[in-house]
């Protein structure tokens, strides 16, 4: 980016969205989604398509919300700043999907180790896929699942939950005895389970 | 406009609905309270589906300026002034409504004044 003349453009945009210029927003967002994409996509050359998407089009739509953010520094224009924004975003998606990634990771690596009977079954259902592949797999997962408890129950399990009591708090069983709550926490994962292994096989 | 260019205008149209400050919010709680779908919001604006999601990026209007930033919007995009005017009016008072009544203008406040028009009409006659 930055030919002279498109850098004018963007100036130009910018002082009309200071000026509180209704329709500026439409034309900035023409000029610059796809060049900042570009060069957002060359910063993080390993960050899928969608993410850098959705990192530039966040950075574009707080611009509009506040143009006057623009100029805090010395030589920061608001292509400048629009580009840092953009990276910032993408950084935090980066980190965000590597965390997630992480706790996948350690929660499947903690099952299988476990001696929880009933965990390892979830585990080696989900390791070894793709994230993309996972994150299918857990949206399907959870349209399988017949209740609000039980949904909540394997977000639990994917986040790397092992408290019963967070379990219990979950199912809304807090109320009953101890050993009733086990029960019924064990109940639940033994039900996800089985709904899990039902949908593995068919296919 | 390139396929690349199209898939993010669109995404962007589509996450400017969160944003209370685009076009795309307003249209966004008018179908959704109204029970239209987008197609019959585009008949409504005078303009084709394809338009929409430039529409929408476009900033909503001012109060203190509403005429003017209307109608500018509806030249851009060749919709019907009157159509934006209305479905704006028409979201900002259910909007003031949900919180309250709380408004600095508009619908809410022209209600009022009149009702106390009517007062003074009442206070006149009874006098």
């Amino acid at each position: 980016m930055a030919s002279d003349r498109t850098s004018e453009a963007i100036l130009a945009l910018h002082r009309r969205l200071l000026d509180g210029d209704r329709v500026a927003s439409e034309e900035a967002a023409r000029l610059l989604l796809v060049p900042l994409a570009e060069a957002t996509q060359r910063q993080y050359p390993r960050l899928d398509e969608q993410s850098v998407a959705d990192a530039v089009v966040d950075a574009l739509l707080d611009y509009f919300q506040e143009p006057a953010r623009v100029g805090g520094g010395p030589d920061v224009g608001p292509w400048t700043f629009l580009q840092q924004a953009a990276w910032r975003n993408a950084a935090n998606l980066h980190r965000g999907g590597k965390r997630r990634k992480d706790r996948e990771e350690r929660w499947t690596g903690e099952i299988a180790l476990s001696r929880v009977a009933d965990g390892s079954a979830l585990g080696k259902l989900i390791e070894g896929e793709d994230q993309a592949e996972r994150d299918r797999r857990v949206m399907q997962l959870m349209a399988m699942l017949s209740g609000d408890g039980d949904r909540a129950v394997l977000r639990l399990r994917l986040d790397g939950e092992r408290d019963v009591g967070v379990f219990a708090t979950a199912l809304g069983i807090t109320g009953l005895p101890i050993a009733n709550q086990r029960r019924l926490v064990k109940q639940a994962k033994d039900r996800i389970d089985k709904v899990l292994k039902r949908g593995r096989r068919a296919r | 406009m390139s396929q690349v260019d199209e898939r993010l205008m669109r995404l962007a149209a589509e996450r400017a609905a969160g944003r209370p400050n685009h076009l795309a919010w307003v249209f966004s709680q008018y179908v959704s309270t109204q029970a239209i779908s987008r197609a019959a919001l585009a008949a409504e604006l005078g303009c084709s589906e394809a338009v929409m999601p430039r529409l929408t990026l476009c900033l909503r209007p001012r109060s203190e300026r509403f005429a003017d930033d209307v109608a500018a919007i509806a030249s851009k995009f060749a919709v019907e002034a009157p159509a934006l005017a209305r479905i704006v009016r028409h979201v900002d008072a259910l909007a003031a409504m949900a919180a309250g009544g709380k408004t600095k203008g508009g619908m809410l406040m022209a209600a009022r004044k009149r009702r106390t028009q009517e007062a003074d009409e009442d206070d006149d006659l009874s006098v």
